[in-house]
């Protein structure tokens, strides 16, 4: 029997190739994206989680209440860590870790420049249960100098084989190897590439001010007992500054407390300042899962679609078996059946697909995912879910409809004229999934718009042709920084150089500042650039009053600032604020607002000082036309400079368009699942209106026999389905607009959300259905009545 | 064998109820060939599907085999028909995705008879008929007369003692009409009780009795 069943089955595929290939395409590549998507969002939702005891972690932040500002800082102060440990009984354990700079290690074999070393100490290993390859947890980073490696950075370095005893040097520090740990994945913010053991002297920690309640030095986690009381332990520490008289600092009016954060809660919370790494962003992840629904939504109606269309033409052959003796039972289950046939064949295909895709995902979100990652228990969990209620609705349908037909019936083919009558149904969901494309097509084509304009708006300064090479502290001092020029202008593709402590797109400092004038509100929040005589020259930023900035002979000197922190600081016009004065340094120029960051954000108050530490970015404006060659000249150049330094260099461009990856990773991925939801809805209206046609059939040559001409019978199937595009038309680029409105509101400089736009993509979509449908309109009205009439 | 009294076939419209079947007494003994004739639309098909079980009729009480049809639900039903009824169809109605041999072994595959003892009753069958050369084609690749064979062959296989045949021979040319006729007069003579419909004068000459259906009226002569 079951034989029978499967060979009825395969046959039917065989036989009718076109929809069986439609059909589990569909839905193969509508399950791939929605694997995908699934990937990516289960990446994002389990941040944080991979720890043993994730529930019981939490980040210490800290809250600086000024008169004027709240500030939420993702640090505290190390004074916290003996409090917890020895006077908190509910506290299981307690670390503390910060992050050096990137920073160059070297081994006898290998150097290069390392991000997120951190320094530490033991308990974080007990914390977070991290699992150690070579070495001991306990006494791995009391001493000073040690070090902890991840797996991946002991085979760089040491190749294969227990590095355990070798040494390390971090910076100008020797460090032993103490420990090896496993590698951790890619979804916590507690990454890092080294630890140091916190007894280590780092170079530029030597200048540490004393300690206070204030200071936002470390970041600080701390794990609580099982079954202790978050909120209860958030209530004690909250006032801890307070009541151990840690806020003298009553001249400014700051105020500091502390608050828990569960580490599970950190990445797709507001961003906190001076957090590790940026969260992601809730609505891109929601957008995503988002979309994976209706992608597989999509593909589930369409399979839903061809399968009713294509099992209601066998209503005869139900009619055979009921007369042959067939059961309705066994009816049902053989229509089940081959629907589950058809999605176990798509659930194959889909998977194979997405596992071949795994690679771009990896390249468009940046995140390296394994192939592995599609074989997590709860996703193949929910595909399997997904193939079963796919094959159940789409099967159950047909099989429940056909099974139920009196034999005698359902040998007359009636069947398929109450197959119209039930039309309704499956009108709607296509409409549903118009709609939805409609929505992700607007949303497709706003979010490309808006990144064009980020990308075209004049930001204020020139970005095309500066390569940037990134210097560390002992290279570069007050005394040889202009040689280092000069050799570099050597070059004649170099065109500029200018040395600062930023440049746009990457880290400034944030300093509290006295505003004159402003003195009572205490201190703010400002942006502060170091400069050298070229800078504004080289990047091309305009003066808008006042002088150049001079240098100082003692201190920070002369100050230039933009026209955002006039207008913030309210000095008045741009002359009247020559004067002025910023923790005391006078300004005495305004330059023109440029856009240090992204343009998601509104310009902010900036001001330059002449620099005079800290060199960290050496600016060259380049002639492009020799690149390659160029580029290897400047690398020499910089290795005769400094023999044991890292050639580390960006070109500016490309790294200010990188603060858009995420806008640009959301235009790739809803792109690529736009065009399959396009394909596949368009699949299925083709399918609707092919059975459609097929119904009308006989229809048409009665009416053709009788002197109805061609026109007027495309006319009569178009009628069917106008107005259904139209509803969709509309209600999805209704739809569309509200939703682009409220993603537009993030970015501070930002496209209109012009209705007009999308009014002409739901035009050019309908004519483009419009068109498919009339091919196929035309198809059915000129064939030969007689052909038609014959077969009926 | 059969014992019908008083089956109406009710279509209910919106304002006009249209009677298929009047109040039709129908009785067939064990062994009988009986031709129902009539007019289009008088009723014919649908008295065959009811006595078939593939179609209720509205009122009217059925017995079959002492079993007392219009009483029984759905499962028992399909219990009787599959045990005792078979089918030729005007249309044949084979399954086209089905080759000869698994057409044949459908109605078996339903009965729940195993494997072995299929494959001898197809391959029986198959001899009989003369159609053991075609058993690996499928219907579209036959003739009208062949699939026609193949559907009596299906409709016989399980042996059933009561065979319904609606219009068999309509869609057959006379000489393709005969040999299934001749093949009906002999099941007959074996024993199995035939009902045919047809409008044909000369196939109604095969069987031994005739009833006539006019607008869902059963009379026993032609009514001019």
């Amino acid at each position: 029997m079951l034989r029978n069943y499967i060979k009825v089955a395969l046959r039917n595929i065989k036989r009718h190739k076109g929809y069986a290939f439609v059909n589990i395409t569909g839905l193969a590549v509508g399950m791939a994206c929605c694997l995908l998507l699934s990937i990516y969002v289960i990446h994002e939702l389990n941040y944080d989680r991979c720890y043993a005891d994730s529930d019981r972690i939490y980040r210490v932040i800290t809250y600086k209440q000024t008169k004027v500002e709240e500030i939420r800082i993702a640090a505290a102060s190390p004074l916290l860590l003996p409090v917890f440990r020895e006077e908190c009984s509910e506290v299981e354990g307690a670390f503390s870790i910060s992050d050096l700079r990137p920073t160059i290690v070297r081994s006898d074999a290998v150097s290069a420049i390392e991000n997120r070393i951190g320094i530490s100490d033991d308990d974080i290993f007990n914390v977070l249960g991290l699992r150690f390859i070579y070495g001991q947890p306990a006494g791995s980073l009391a001493r000073p100098r040690t070090a902890v490696l991840t797996e991946a950075i002991a085979h760089k370095y040491f190749g294969s084989g227990n590095p355990v005893g070798l040494t390390l040097q971090i910076d100008t520090i020797v460090c032993e190897i103490t420990g090896v740990v496993a590698d951790q994945p890619t979804n916590t913010h507690l990454k890092f590439t080294i630890l140091c053991s916190s007894a280590t002297k780092m170079r530029d920690e030597c200048e540490l001010p004393p300690l206070d309640w204030g200071i936002t030095s470390e970041r600080i986690y701390v794990k609580l007992a099982v079954g202790a009381d978050p909120a209860a332990f958030a209530a004690r520490i909250r006032n801890l500054p307070t009541e151990r008289g840690g806020n003298r600092r009553d001249e400014t009016g700051e105020v500091i407390s502390f608050t828990l954060q569960p580490i599970t809660d950190m990445h797709l919370s507001p961003a906190l300042k001076w957090d590790v790494e940026p969260p992601g962003n809730p609505i891109y992840v929601f957008g995503m899962a988002a979309t994976a629904l209706l992608v597989l939504l999509i593909a589930c109606v369409n399979f839903l679609n061809l399968n009713i269309a294509r099992t209601s033409g066998r209503a005869r052959e139900v009619g055979i078996r009921k007369a042959a003796g067939a059961h309705r039972p066994q009816l049902f289950w053989q229509f089940l059946g081959e629907s589950l046939l058809l999605s176990l064949c798509a659930l194959v295909a889909g998977v194979s697909l997405a596992e071949l895709a795994i690679p771009l995902l990896s390249a468009t979100t940046g995140i390296p995912f394994s192939y592995r990652a599609l074989f997590q228990p709860h996703l193949i969990a929910v595909a399997i879910a997904a193939v079963l209620a796919v094959s159940l609705t789409a099967g159950s349908y047909p099989a429940l409809f056909l099974s139920r037909l009196q034999p005698a019936q359902a040998l007359k083919n009636r069947s398929l004229a109450s197959f119209r009558r039930r039309m309704d149904l499956r009108k709607a969901l296509v409409v549903g999934q118009l709609i939805v494309v409609g929505i992700l097509v607007v949303g497709v084509v706003t979010v490309y718009r808006q990144m064009q304009f980020m990308r075209t708006q004049p930001l204020g300064f020139d970005k095309e042709q500066r390569l940037v090479i990134e210097l560390t502290g002992e290279m570069v001092d007050q005394n040889n920084y202009q040689t280092i020029k000069q050799t570099f202008m050597m070059n004649p593709a170099v065109l500029g150089a200018t040395i600062s402590t930023s440049v746009p797109s990457r880290w400034n400092y944030q300093w509290r500042t006295l505003v004159s004038g402003k003195e009572a509100e205490g201190y703010k929040r400002v942006n502060w650039y170091g400069i050298d005589g070229d800078f504004l020259e080289e990047y091309g930023i305009e003066m808008v009053a006042g002088g150049p900035a001079h240098k100082a002979q003692t201190g920070i000197g002369g100050l230039l600032v933009n026209e955002a922190a006039v207008r913030t600081f309210g000095w008045g016009t741009n002359e009247q604020a020559i004067g002025q004065r910023l923790n005391d340094n006078p300004v005495i120029g305004i330059i023109k607002d440029f856009h240090f960051r992204g343009l998601q954000s509104a310009v902010e108050p900036l001001a330059m000082f002449w620099i005079n530490e800290d060199y960290r970015y050496l600016s060259l404006r380049l002639d492009v036309r020799d690149l390659p060659k160029t580029m290897t000249a400047l690398e020499a150049t910089f290795k005769k400079l400094f023999p044991a330094g890292v050639f580390n260099y960006f070109f500016l461009d490309g790294e200010f368009d990188a603060q858009y990856r995420n806008e640009a990773n959301m235009v790739r991925i809803s792109a690529a699942f736009t065009i399959v939801g396009i394909v596949v809805a368009y699949l299925g209206l083709r399918a609707l209106v092919v059975f459609l046609t097929q119904v009308r059939t006989k229809e048409i040559g009665i009416r053709k026999v009788f002197g109805a001409t061609t026109p007027s019978v495309v006319l009569l199937l178009l009628a069917e389905f106008v107005p259904l595009l139209m509803a969709a038309a509309a209600v999805s680029t209704f739809a569309a607009y509200l939703i682009v409105d409220k993603w537009l509101q993030q970015f501070a400089y930002r496209i209109d959300n012009d209705l007009s736009a999308a009014i002409g993509l739901a035009l050019t979509a309908l004519v483009l259905m419009g068109a498919s449908i009339s091919i196929q309109a035309i198809k059915a009205a000129r064939a030969n009545p007689i052909d038609s009439l014959r077969y009926e | 064998m059969i014992r019908m009294r008083g089956i109406s076939k009710v279509y209910p419209g919106k304002v006009f109820d249209t009677y298929v079947l009047r109040s039709v007494d129908f009785d067939v003994q064990e062994g009988e060939f009986v031709t129902v004739m009539g007019p289009s639309g008088a009723g014919k098909s649908t008295l065959l599907n009811i006595i078939g079980m593939l179609d209720d009729q509205s009122e009217g009480k059925y017995t079959f085999l002492d079993e007392e049809v219009h009483q029984l639900n759905d499962k028992k039903r399909s219990e009787l028909h599959r045990l005792y009824i078979g089918f030729v169809f005007q249309s044949y109605h084979l399954i086209d995705e089905l080759t000869v041999y698994e057409n044949l072994e459908t109605p078996l595959l339903y009965r729940k008879v195993k494997s072995a003892e299929r494959k001898s009753m197809v391959c029986d069958i198959l001899d009989r008929f003369q159609i053991v050369g075609k058993k690996d084609l499928f219907p579209s690749q036959l003739s009208g007369g062949q699939q026609q064979l193949v559907g009596v062959a299906r409709a016989i296989i399980g042996g059933p003692r009561l065979l319904l045949a609606d219009e068999p021979t309509g869609n057959l040319h006379s000489r393709q009409g005969e040999e299934i006729m001749g093949i009906f007069r002999e099941l007959n003579s074996d024993g199995t009780t035939i009902i045919q419909v047809t409008h044909s004068e000369k196939n109604a000459a095969y069987g031994n009795r005739i009833v006539y259906l006019h607008d869902g009226l059963m009379t026993s002569t032609p009514r001019e």
